[in-house]
């Protein structure tokens, strides 16, 4: 797409220009799908354009960990919308539902980065620390995860791993 | 806390001073350079606001500074200095010396004054790397800093006998109550201490006193206690772990902060900051008195790290966080290592060698 996509390659040069100490390289849209399932370490930061981007965090999210657990938002000039990562059509699944299997971790840790971006960056380190340790821990973790937890639990595991 | 003693490796510092990896989203735009004024003052003052500039540069940090020339023995800061703060709201000070006696007013009081910096915050923390004789010690010392004994109101009644008037309002005791609590609930501490000589200075201390109190009621989940100063000092000198948050009144906030100050490492290593406000003024947590210090003048051997950790909590306040934790990482890597110290930290090494190291250890 010579000239959609080059205009967006146009622009990302030409801001790339006033950050001298940041490298930027591109990748075309299929080389980096492959690459992101063999060598996923390799990328940092990823700008893209709408549909890409779609496509790109459900595939990094699911070599990471999966659509479960990363967190994600949106943000404008003046307001900003934090939500799950990735959900890759996990919302209307009604089986998750009804278990109350589904995975409060992704959501815990877009409210992380909401209270960050509300300035409260310490109850933002103390929510990410207790969620993280009760994924070190390895007790309490929903089917994803490979666990049988219920949301309940996950949560009750990390509320008492607040300090 | 398991005991590090001597580190060996760099290898092993980057271990066990994890840097952590969090994500922050900004605001488009959030960013864009900004300007921040720089006085670099006198004595020491230029020497490790020379090292902040250096630090700064070497890690692109989005910031301007505007440099003005203040001296101690100015009769006032100048206006056009104050204009820029007020423009920036964002300030960082060396140190300014403050003749003794003569009548000439501390600068230092002069611009806390018409700013109205109100709160004055020493962070006194036992660094890795610095063993001193008490560990644990994480004391934030919270101190008003307009009033007080400080309000500069002395006469002299009849020839050999002088008059100095202590001035506590409810006003300014009520606003850095709330200010210490408020501190202590966004950043997780669990107990703020009231200190305080209200047995002799029944009025002026117990006014203090009541506004802690009742500013105390609105925090039920923060443990609040008071202690009488000469047992603070008492306290501080054999069980500082004891204390977290501490609020104080003008002069008791002086001593207790450098008390705390060199129990913890010294006072070449504290970062501290006076906010307002509208406006605020990082610089060294507590200098007692060594500003005008000739001998680490000419020697070049002053130590850049109090500055430079006070320049990190600056650069948190102009929310570009993730500048301020590099910035500690690596000074906190520099004094773990302990290679490169200042005379004040038992090393031999100068203020450039330190900012070279720091700037070496910057990742």
């Amino acid at each position: 797409m010579k000239l959609a996509d080059g205009l967006f390659l146009e622009s990302c040069q030409e801001v790339t220009t006033k950050y001298p100490s940041i490298k930027y390289n591109e990748i075309i849209g299929d080389n980096c799908c492959m690459k992101l399932v063999s060598k996923p370490e390799q990328f940092d930061v990823m700008v893209t354009p709408n549909l890409y981007g779609n496509l790109v965090a459900n595939t990094a999210a699911g070599i990471a960990g999966g659509t479960g657990v990363l967190p994600g938002g949106n943000v404008g000039a003046e307001h900003a919308v934090f939500e799950q990562g990735d959900s890759a059509g996990n919302v209307g699944k009604d089986k998750i539902m009804e278990q109350k299997k589904a995975n409060p971790v992704a959501l815990l840790f877009s409210s992380a980065l909401m209270l960050r971006h509300l300035q409260f960056p310490s109850f933002a380190d103390r929510l990410e620390s207790a969620v993280k340790s009760v994924i070190l821990e390895g007790k309490s973790r929903t089917k994803d995860l490979g666990g049988d937890s219920t949301t309940q639990e996950v949560v009750d595991a990390a509320i008492a791993n607040l300090d | 806390m398991a005991r590090r003693s001597i580190p060996i490796l760099k290898q092993c510092s980057r271990f066990l001073i994890q840097s952590r990896s969090v994500t922050y989203m900004p605001r488009p735009g959030d960013g864009a350079p900004r300007t921040v004024t720089l006085l670099p003052g006198d004595g020491i003052g230029p020497l490790v606001t020379g090292a902040v500039e250096q630090v700064m540069e070497a890690m692109h940090a989005p910031l301007y500074f505007e440099k003005y020339d203040v001296h101690g023995d100015m009769k006032k800061v100048p206006q056009e200095v104050i204009d820029s703060i007020k423009k920036n709201k964002v300030c960082l000070k060396g140190g300014l010396m403050t003749p003794m006696g003569g009548g000439v007013s501390s600068l230092n009081m002069q611009l806390r004054r018409e700013l109205d910096l109100y709160a004055s915050l020493v962070n006194c923390f036992n660094l890795p790397g610095l063993p001193t004789r008490h560990e644990n010690v994480d004391i934030v010392v919270i101190r008003e800093n307009t009033e007080g004994e400080y309000s500069g109101l002395e006469h002299e009644v009849v020839p050999g006998v002088v008059e100095s008037l202590k001035v506590i309002t409810k006003f300014c005791s009520e606003r850095i109550a709330k200010y210490a609590f408020e501190y202590a609930y966004l950043n997780n501490r669990k107990t703020v201490t009231a200190v305080h000589k209200a047995n002799i200075m029944k009025l002026a201390d117990g006014l203090f006193l009541e506004s802690c109190r009742e500013v105390a009621t609105k925090y039920p989940g923060i443990k609040y206690n008071e202690i009488i100063v000469d047992n603070c000092c008492m306290q501080l000198v054999s069980k500082p772990e004891q204390f977290d948050v501490m609020v104080t009144p003008n002069l008791y906030g002086n001593l207790v902060a450098n008390t705390a100050a060199g129990i913890a490492g010294g006072t070449g290593v504290m970062p501290g900051g006076n906010v307002g406000a509208d406006h605020a003024i990082f610089e060294q947590g507590a200098s007692a008195g060594n500003v005008g210090n000739e001998k680490l003048l000419e020697q070049k051997k002053a130590n850049p790290v109090a500055l430079l950790l006070s320049s990190a909590m600056m650069l948190r306040h102009l929310q570009f966080p993730s500048f301020a934790d590099r910035l500690e990482t690596a000074v906190k890597r520099v004094i773990l290592e302990g290679k490169y110290m200042t005379k004040d930290l038992g090393g031999t090494s100068t203020t450039q060698e330190v900012v070279d190291a720091v700037i070496a250890a910057l990742d």
